[in-house]
């Protein structure tokens, strides 16, 4: 009995800090040092994939403060200035939310298609941020290179996110309907 | 009414409440923005970025594990694919180098003659530390890297960050068991240089592009493309002589820096501490007099 019961817990837990869970391991996938054949290779932006996808297949497991903490996090690890990502995600978190009629549940091709606006939001919106923050000189050679992969990779890390997103959705019903039969 | 129309785009924000929240959030971002970037060298946040350095460092060292072993694994086999022709380039490199070891024995020897003679005072030694890069943290708008060495180590800020070649950077943050580099060519990187062989200064100032700018060249120096760029000293934060790179001249005329070190591909690092000059107006009558040049026999002159 006792077990069902940690069961499911971990089932719920699960389901709600996988968003979190997956933003934080992107995050520092980001940032790990990936060099091919001595040159470094910019990396897609994870957190913005895990916290587009989320905000359009379960808004309710990412709200502003997740948002705010993930770009906040991305802003420490990177070294750049304070509220730079956390602003931008917010910003462009608050764009997607009035577009979401259109992107979310029609499908792949629509979802991408979202992706890249999320992508033009984000990116503009921290270059913007930059520029006013560091100055005048902000370069956007990495910038573009990190938009396009994003944008390439997302479809494959969309749906892996998709795969997650089931696993721990059925895993939590399953810990629900645990739950409800030990009470009856 | 528009207000309203925005509003109810936003139904699945879960109410006034998380709408509120979001609004607070961009409040408290902005608030955090101007606060970090209205004196970065005194940022009220250093504290926290220097323990964020810390406690992210051993998560990064495991999550860059795998990419550095396929890393080390695609070296590997270049390496092999390349074997002979990289033999016979070292050997060549090699019988260059034994004649410049030579040539640097003998003016080592000559150096130390006259600075006996003119009784000069030894410069301090300084302390390498080595360490690992373990994260690649610059992102799109920072050029940065996360190295597993801090204070205890004996690491502080402001110190020189040297790869395999030359100088790639400087600590920025100094955590306990951790660093922060910024790179030669991030944005806010400044490094008083020196051309090698003129008395032409400049400062050295990153734009994230691979060859940062020299800037307050004096306007009738007499350059040439590939000269040496070392470290000139000056401030007396860094040491001087450390090298740096070649002059390279851009279409427009404009003078820039080809590094010798790439701080992008660097996989160990090893930091420069000096121990600090202090002023003269700090010196008490009780302060140690400053060292002096040194016999072979260990006494001063």
């Amino acid at each position: 009995m006792r077990t069902s019961s940690m069961t499911a817990r971990i089932g719920i837990v699960a389901w709600l800090g996988l968003p979190a869970m997956v933003s934080v391991l992107g995050l520092l996938i980001y940032v790990a040092p990936v060099h091919v054949f001595g040159r470094s290779v910019p990396m897609p932006l994870f957190p913005l994939m895990a916290l587009f996808f989320w905000s359009m297949a379960r808004p309710q497991l990412m709200p502003p403060l997740a948002v705010f903490l993930i770009g906040l996090l991305q802003d420490f690890l990177t070294g750049g200035p304070v509220g730079l990502w956390a602003m931008a995600y917010l910003l462009t978190f608050t764009v997607m939310a009035t577009q979401r009629e259109t992107f979310a549940g029609r499908g792949q091709f629509a979802l991408i298609v979202g992706f890249v606006l999320a992508v033009l939001c984000a990116f503009g919106f921290a270059w913007i941020i930059a520029r006013i923050s560091l100055g005048p000189g902000v370069v956007t050679g990495r910038f573009f290179t990190e938009a396009g992969l994003s944008i390439l990779v997302f479809p494959l890390v969309g749906r892996l996110f998709g795969g997650l997103q089931r696993m721990t959705s059925q895993a939590r019903r399953l810990s629900v309907h645990h739950a409800m039969t030990r009470r009856l | 009414m528009s207000k309203r129309r925005f509003l109810s785009a936003l139904p699945w924000l879960g109410g006034p409440w998380a709408r509120g929240s979001l609004a607070l959030l961009l409040l408290v971002s902005l608030i955090l923005i101007v606060m970090d970037r209205a004196d970065p060298e005194n940022s009220p946040f250093l504290p926290l970025k220097r323990t964020m350095t810390d406690v992210t460092m051993p998560v990064m060292s495991v999550v860059s594990a795998p990419f550095r072993g396929a890393q080390v694994l695609g070296q590997w086999v270049a390496d092999n694919w390349k074997a002979a022709s990289r033999v016979h380039q070292l050997e060549e490199e090699n019988r260059k180098l034994l004649q410049w070891r030579d040539l640097a024995l003998s003016l080592h020897e000559k150096m130390k003659v006259y600075e006996q003679f003119l009784k000069v005072p030894a410069s301090p030694v300084p302390v390498v530390v080595t360490a690992r890069v373990v994260a690649d943290p610059g992102g799109t708008f920072v050029r940065a890297r996360l190295i597993n060495a801090g204070r205890h180590q004996g690491i502080a800020e402001g110190q020189a960050v040297l790869g395999y070649e030359g100088m790639i950077g400087r600590i920025m943050i100094a955590g306990k068991r951790s660093a922060r580099v910024l790179l030669l060519t991030d944005l806010n990187s400044r490094v008083p240089v020196l051309i090698d062989g003129s008395d032409v200064h400049a400062i050295l100032a990153g734009d994230n592009s691979d060859f940062p700018a020299l800037l307050y060249l004096p306007r009738n120096a007499e350059l040439v493309s590939g000269a040496r760029i070392i470290t000139s000293g000056d401030g007396g934060v860094l040491p001087r002589g450390l090298p740096i790179g070649t002059l390279l001249q851009r279409r427009d005329g404009s003078w820039r820096a080809a590094l010798f070190a790439k701080g992008d591909t660097v996989d160990f690092a090893q930091v420069l501490s000096l121990p600090p000059l202090p002023a003269p107006e700090d010196e008490t009558e009780n302060s140690p007099p400053a060292p002096m040049a040194v016999t072979d026999n260990g006494e001063g002159q």
